[in-house]
């Protein structure tokens, strides 16, 4: 429970992280759309300030105009009288204007004005103006009539001027002022967008642009910010929101400081903002911040969550599997009888409790039962063969019910009960092993195959072509004896000594009969047998039987420290077997 | 006023009526449009020359317009309107109802006259020398712009009985030339008002003096 706790609060720690990162991402967006549109913010006072300056500059510059005196002279001529002067006076302070505009360089207006007290314009630069042009009505000659210095921005013949104007005043009187007027176009972006790194401006006039500059390779285009015009325009009047270009690109207006905003003339700084994605919140950190991160606290934490994790899964997965797998070995060792249920905790405890009563009630694979009767029974025979060190016939030798114990015991009633699961298969009776844990294991055995083996005390089982051993045929092996009977010569068959019931011992064992009776009974007992089962008994004499029940029988002695041994004879898959058993005095 | 001159003749010619003036004046001060002065994003500097003081503003009656109503079937006399020195001259129009109104542009640069509200007039621009035609239905007054330049505005009225026009010099004074003989209203308009009236008969064979008109504060549309 506490390793799934741990998992979700895992999953939970995950999806905080995962929560934190978006929300960071979020977060970092909004503030670089925050910091892009403060950015543009300064970007457009900065323009303000530059124009302002520009403006003022340029209204200094026209003082060099105002204060020469043939344009005081002429414009005070022409002032309050109806109309203006011949057309020689006014070409002659036209060309003194071109002169005295052309000495202004860089602030050299694209067009100048002299204009009377009237608003007439007397002279200008504009070879092909009309001849009466008025210019009273518009605010900045009116302003400067009346002893203004002022700018503004006027749109003039489909084109955009930033205007300056100032008064002309000879005799102690105004008699007139200087209009001076200079083209917005791509000249003026270049200069006021080398004040603003990075970012792209333009000028535009309606829907059509006069004036463009771009930030840079990586900054936004003037057809990028052309296409946003009409939407601009519309909040070009008392907005200071930026516009969404593009991808992380926004843009400003503002419109120009003059009448000019009156016919939609403004302009439009744009940016390109940065990307801000899971990458991109680590885009802007310093060493610094790395160095001033927490360590202890960034690496200590997850570790010790992950000692805190590894500890309950160990506690709750890892140990029960640990102890089930050392009690499983243990198990199959023989070293204990059951599974440490009380030891383990909710599933492992489980199996092992279920496990423990599958043992109780000796529960097997029912597909395998046929097959394991069989196999049980070479088991049987062979765990007997291999655990000969203490008890020949399988049977620890401390438990295993001896041919004296069933021979000469004279107390029934103590003698190890046959099994009670074999009634119908009396040969394969074997003594009652030692007090099991497993009481239910005896009650398994009923249920296996039917043994093909014949009611009867002794048998020996032989093959025609062994029946005469090899005269160099080890004579004395007592596996051989087990496992060779069958011929006498051949290993692959098993001649094996099984317990031998009680009955059949007594009446059996000659006790007053000597060794060589009892050879020769047995050995007559197997003759007849194996004629009973139809099995050849030509070529086997007594002598060599003889010799095959000598090394049996030496080697069962030495085995058990027996004083005798005694063989039976019984039938084993349609042939006569032996079975050798020890009898201790 | 080439035109009312040939309504003259032919009223003099058809009718054996001759053609007189009126003239007239007005007791109000001129005004001053001072909305450049009050309006701070017009400009970044408005600064003060340091050598003279500001002169004062002559202002003018460009927003007034003296107008003849009465049972006459000509052409309005006197009715042409024009851009000129980058405002309209003057900024009260008039036209009788049904008519056409002509707006001359005779200013160097392009204007491009709006009609507020008034169904069927676009606005495009007039270059130098242009002139824009305005069907004057009934109603009004409409407000007319520029919308090039800001600072332009004006007013213009649709007249059923619309005879002559006469503008107002800054001085105040106004004339009516060759306006045949008969009983008229004299209306003085400011703006999208009315701000005077009197009935006058301009009598044959010399021209009629009128006392000075003193305008109404708060006028009637």
């Amino acid at each position: 429970m506490l390793s799934r706790l741990w998992y979700l609060v895992l999953a939970l720690a995950v999806g905080a992280a995962l929560a934190g990162a978006f929300l960071n991402k979020s977060a970092a967006s909004r503030e670089a759309d925050f910091q892009l549109e403060e950015q543009l913010r300064r970007d457009r006072v900065e323009a303000e300030l530059w124009m302002r300056l520009d403006a003022r500059l340029r209204l200094d510059a026209l003082a060099s105009i105002a204060v020469e005196p043939e344009v005081r002279q002429t414009l005070r001529s022409s002032s309050g009288r109806v109309g203006t002067p011949n057309s020689g006076v006014r070409r002659r302070l036209s060309i003194k204007l071109d002169a005295l505009n052309t000495k202004l360089e860089e602030g050299r207006g694209d067009m100048v004005f002299a204009v009377d007290t009237e608003g007439e314009v007397v002279a200008t630069l504009d070879k092909t103006s009309p001849g009466s042009d008025q210019l009273g009505k518009m605010p900045l000659v009116r302003d400067a009539l009346r002893g203004f210095m002022r700018d503004d921005v006027w749109v003039y013949n489909d084109e955009v001027y930033r205007m300056a104007a100032r008064p002309v005043f000879d005799g102690g009187r105004y008699v007139g002022a200087i209009v001076h007027g200079m083209k917005i176009g791509d000249d003026l972006a270049r200069r006021l967008g080398a004040k603003l790194p990075n970012a792209s401006l333009v000028f535009f006039y309606r829907d059509r642009l006069i004036a463009a500059h771009s930030g840079g390779a990586n900054a936004l285009t003037s057809t990028e910010l052309k296409s946003i015009l009409p939407t601009t325009i519309s909040k070009m009047t008392g907005s200071t929101e930026s516009v969404e270009v593009g991808e992380r690109a926004r843009a400003i207006v503002a419109p120009v400081r003059g009448g000019a905003a009156h016919a939609q003339v403004g302009y439009l700084i744009g940016r390109q903002g940065s990307t801000v994605g899971l990458g991109g919140l680590f885009a802007n950190t310093f060493k610094e911040d790395v160095a001033s991160l927490p360590w202890l606290v960034v690496i200590g934490i997850p570790l010790l969550l992950l000692l805190l994790g590894l500890a309950l899964l160990y506690m709750e997965h890892d140990k029960g599997v640990v102890i089930l797998v050392k009690s499983a070995e243990s198990l199959a060792k023989g070293e204990q009888n059951s599974l440490p249920a009380g030891k383990l905790r909710r599933h492992y405890r489980k199996i092992a409790e279920h496990l423990n009563e599958a043992l109780r009630s000796g529960v097997g694979f029912k597909e395998d039962a046929k097959q394991r009767a069989s196999v049980d029974l070479d088991q049987i025979l062979n765990t007997t063969r291999e655990s000969a060190d203490t008890g020949y016939f399988g049977y620890p030798a401390g438990e295993a019910p001896t041919a004296k114990r069933v021979a000469l015991d004279d107390e029934p009633e103590e003698q190890p009960a046959p099994p009670t699961a074999a009634p119908a298969t009396a040969e394969t009776a074997r003594p009652k092993r030692a007090p099991s844990v497993r009481p239910k294991r005896a009650s398994s055995w009923p249920s296996r195959a039917p043994s093909t083996r014949q009611p009867v005390a002794a048998a020996i089982r032989h093959t025609d072509e062994s029946l005469t051993p090899a005269p160099d045929d080890p004579p004395t092996r007592p596996n051989a004896l087990l496992e060779d009977y069958d011929g006498f010569d051949e290993p692959e068959e098993n001649t094996q000594v099984k317990h031998v019931p009680q009955s059949l011992l007594e009446a059996s064992a000659p006790v007053a009969q000597g060794e060589q009776t009892h050879f020769r009974e047995v050995f007559d007992q197997f003759v007849a047998t194996q004629k009973e089962c139809g099995a050849p008994v030509s070529g086997l004499t007594f002598d060599k039987f003889v010799r095959k029940l000598h090394a049996a029988r030496d080697q069962v002695m030495k085995r058990h420290n027996a004083s005798q041994v005694r063989f039976t004879v019984y039938v084993k898959e349609g042939r006569a077997a032996l079975k050798a058993s020890p009898v201790k005095q | 006023m080439v035109g009312a001159g040939c309504a003259a003749a032919v009223l003099v010619a058809f009718g054996g009526v001759s053609a007189e003036s009126i003239e007239g004046s007005i007791k109000a001060s001129p005004s001053t449009d001072a909305r450049s002065d009050s309006d701070q994003q017009d400009h970044y500097w408005r600064v003060w020359n340091g050598a003279l003081p500001e002169k004062r503003e002559t202002g003018s009656h460009d927003d007034v317009l003296a107008v003849l109503t009465g049972k006459f079937t000509g052409p309005p006399i006197g009715c042409t309107f024009r851009f000129r020195g980058g405002g309209l001259d003057p900024s009260t129009l008039a036209a009788r109802t049904g008519t056409q109104v002509r707006v001359e542009n005779r200013d160097a640069f392009t204007h491009e006259l709006a009609v507020v509200g008034l169904a069927g007039f676009t606005p495009l621009e007039a270059g130098p020398g242009k002139a824009r035609v305005i069907s004057v239905p009934a109603g009004g007054p409409w407000e007319l712009s520029d919308r090039i330049y800001g600072h332009v505005d004006g007013y213009l009225h649709s007249m059923r009985e619309l005879v002559a026009c006469a503008s107002v010099t800054p001085s105040g004074k106004f004339r009516f030339d060759d306006v045949p003989p008969g009983p008229y209203s004299l209306r003085v308009l400011r703006g999208s008002e009315q701000v005077a009236v009197q009935r006058v008969t301009v009598p044959a064979g010399k021209t009629l003096q009128i006392d000075p008109l003193a305008l109404s504060k708060i006028g009637r549309k």
